[in-house]
């Protein structure tokens, strides 16, 4: 077939066959990316029409997918993400997961919306795509070496020439199930999709492009981009205001003092647990700070580096670490060393592992050790009590590399609580494997709870973004189709039918390759206009919503496909009532049936609540076949 | 009735400031939010002598009231 110039997306992605080395590129209909976007969309499209149910994760069969989002390169603000898609070996569920940086951008600058990979190589390689050529390049000389190793030597192996890429470190390499792709210094972090790149035996996709994308209209683009980075700059919307003035770690001591964020595994929270959460927050990090960086085309510049100058981390230069990277190996630990949490960053991006898996991980072996449920038998002299710096690091490294008792915790928590036993389950938390990110739901409005269980890839807090700006009573987009409607505090199917809005906006932002820091300043966000002035499309709010239903209920239908047990997606027990600590919430009467207004959300989404099967008529409306 | 009231998001160009406001015909968290005119509280997190209220919670002579943001993202 041949190609017509598209507007906005590329129109082809590139097939690389790892069994065979063969590599093509495949022209998608125009209908496609009407209909699927881009990013997890596109994604849910292939992996759902071209992978057979019930294949090994782990194995060949399993198809890793790397989309860039529909607006990436097209010149609007904080639209340079990249989803990876893929079964996750983590949770048997749908598998994705979400980075920014330049990779996304400069896929399209390779004249592709996306790569697929088929089948397992027999030994290490890494594709390089350049406008000249596209290649599978033997990686043997750079298997077991980590992040900074590797990007250094492709860097030398391929002269000044400017490149982008992802790649595994060495945990994807002893295909840990929580390891990370480290894109240009930020994670695609989540299901586990370092584990499945590591099975392919593929260790880096190396971009080089100067391809351009053209846009349908761009003067209007323009405009509206100038308007929308004019409002995200004089905004006093906290969330923007914070992350523009120090990122992410600027929301620790507030996580801290209103108990949204964990302190010990998930059994304590409020200031009084933490007292010292001041020094974890934005100023006290920034103090460290030797560089500001944002991804792609972003004006908030979130990222950072950081140098530790003296102490036992002297020397240490890493990333700025992000809330959740703060908490994990933080409060949850009950750890008030910073350093040791830059250190913590440190090995979680040289390794290229999930800090948030890993955090919960290590909390969890603490809290094994602190109930005798494990020894200084076990651990090879390890005293792993709360707190104790080096010793979270020495297990964090032993996790990293699958050595010594933190082989353990390499696979997640729920699998560490198998191989343990002995009650170790019940400080295991994580929903289907699949650690718990945190923000602790019990101090929100329930939508984060009920996120957290009824997506398709569950425990994933970002999948809350839509949800809340209409739970919260604030409209998520400047058109009348995407306006707040008063929720009664007893009205599930008020509660179902916000969330339900709220998904399919968020899947299709997400699909867009947008960032979730910008989701605060969404009402004036012209994203139905965005979409037109880049395509050419004649787009509306309506089709936003069905766009975003249609990805969404495919990610849904992939699970129902694999034979998923829509009730395993369960909160841990820890989690499931009210906090019996002396924390902030101890006295309030925030109680929530999740499981209830879990079967609100399927309902306003036209799945059965019980087995969550979509209707056969909303499918046929959608354009779906089973 | 006196209550310290100590705010953490952006209102009025203030933020993280401590004010001291006395109501007398007011006894609520609803009340003080009225006051500060703070007419939205679903997306803020109100805290009263460090523990999680609702708008109805009744406040006493001498409380300290805390308001924050509520997080989004990570």
């Amino acid at each position: 077939m041949s190609h017509i110039t598209t507007y906005g997306y590329m129109g082809k992605i590139c097939v690389v066959d790892l069994d065979s080395g063969n590599i093509r590129d495949e022209v998608l209909d125009d209908r496609i990316y009407r209909e699927y976007i881009g990013g997890e969309g596109l994604g849910a499209f292939i992996l759902y029409n071209r992978q057979k149910a019930g294949v090994d994760a782990l194995g060949p069969e399993n198809i890793l997918g790397v989309f860039s989002g529909l607006l990436t390169g097209c010149g609007v603000p904080s639209s340079a993400r990249t989803t990876v898609v893929t079964k996750s070996p983590l949770t048997g569920t749908w598998g994705d997961s979400n980075v920014g940086g330049f990779f996304g951008p400069e896929l399209k600058s390779c004249g592709y919306d996306g790569i697929i990979f088929t089948g397992a190589s027999t030994k290490p390689v890494y594709l390089l795509i350049t406008d000249e050529k596209t290649e599978l390049r033997d990686a043997s000389h750079l298997w077991g070496k980590d992040i900074v190793e590797t990007t250094q030597s492709i860097q030398g192996e391929l002269g000044g020439r400017k490149i982008r890429m992802a790649s595994i470190g060495p945990s994807g390499e002893v295909v840990s199930l929580i390891s990370s792709i480290i894109a240009d210094g930020r994670a695609a972090a989540r299901s586990g999709v370092g584990a499945v790149m590591g099975s392919k035996r593929l260790k880096s996709i190396v971009l080089s492009g100067r391809k351009k994308v053209q846009t349908a209209d761009p003067e209007s683009i323009k405009k509206m981009r100038n308007d929308f980075i004019r409002f995200l700059k004089e905004t006093d919307y906290f969330v923007i205001k914070r992350m523009r003035e120090a990122g992410s770690c600027g929301l620790v001591s507030i996580g801290i003092v209103t108990g949204i964020a964990p302190i010990k595994n998930w059994s304590e929270s409020g200031e009084k647990e933490f007292p010292r959460h001041a020094e974890h927050d934005g100023d006290s990090v920034l103090r460290y700070q030797t560089a500001r960086h944002g991804c792609a085309g972003c004006t908030i510049a979130c990222g950072g580096t950081l140098k530790v100058q003296d102490g036992p981390y002297k020397g240490v230069e890493t990333r700025k670490p992000e809330y959740e990277t703060l908490v994990a190996f933080g409060s949850l630990c009950l750890n008030e060393d910073l350093e040791s949490i830059f250190k913590a960053q440190d090995i979680c991006d040289r390794y290229a592992l999930d800090t948030i898996s890993a955090g919960n991980a290590v909390a969890f072996a603490i809290e094994c050790f602190e109930n005798d449920i494990i020894t200084e038998k076990e651990t090879g002299g390890l005293r792993l009590s709360w707190g104790n710096a080096p010793a979270i690091i020495t297990l964090l490294e032993q996790l990293a590399k699958r050595e010594g008792f933190g082989a353990i915790l390499s696979d997640g928590v729920k699998k560490a609580a198998e191989k343990i036993g002995r009650g170790s389950e019940k400080y295991a938390m994580h929903i289907k494997g699949q650690e718990l990110p945190f923000h602790d739901f019990r101090y929100e409005p329930p939508g984060r709870g009920v996120a957290y269980i009824s997506d398709p890839t569950p425990a994933r807090h970002e999948r809350y973004s839509g949800m809340q700006l209409l739970e919260r009573g604030n409209a998520i987009g400047p058109y009348p189709e995407l306006q707040a409607h008063p929720i009664d505090e007893n009205d599930e199917d008020g509660r179902g039918k916000a969330y339900a809005i709220g998904n399919k906006y968020w899947a299709f932002f997400s699909a867009c390759g947008l960032c979730a820091y910008i989701m605060g300043a969404s009402n004036r966000l012209p994203l139905v206009d965005f979409v037109s002035a880049a395509t050419g499309w004649n787009f509306t709010a309506t089709e936003l919503l069905t766009v975003g239903e249609r990805i969404q209920t495919l990610r849904h239908l992939f699970n129902l496909r694999e034979g998923v047990n829509l009730k395993d997606f369960q909160l841990p027990e820890r989690l499931k009532s009210p906090p019996s600590f002396q924390g902030p919430m101890k006295g309030t009467d925030f109680n929530f049936d999740y499981n209830a207004l879990t079967r609100a959300y399927f309902k306003a989404m036209a799945w059965d609540e019980e087995t969550g099967q979509p209707s056969k008529e909303r499918l046929k409306e959608l354009g779906i076949e089973e | 009735m006196q209550v310290k009231v100590k705010l953490h998001i952006m209102h009025d160009n203030k933020t993280g400031q401590e004010e001291r406001i006395t109501i007398d015909e007011a006894d609520s968290v609803k009340d003080v939010l009225k006051h500060l005119n703070i007419v939205k509280s679903n997306d803020i997190v109100i805290m009263v002598n460090g523990k999680r209220r609702q708008p109805d919670f009744l406040l006493h002579d001498g409380d300290e009231m805390a308001i924050f943001p509520m997080l989004d993202g990570g």
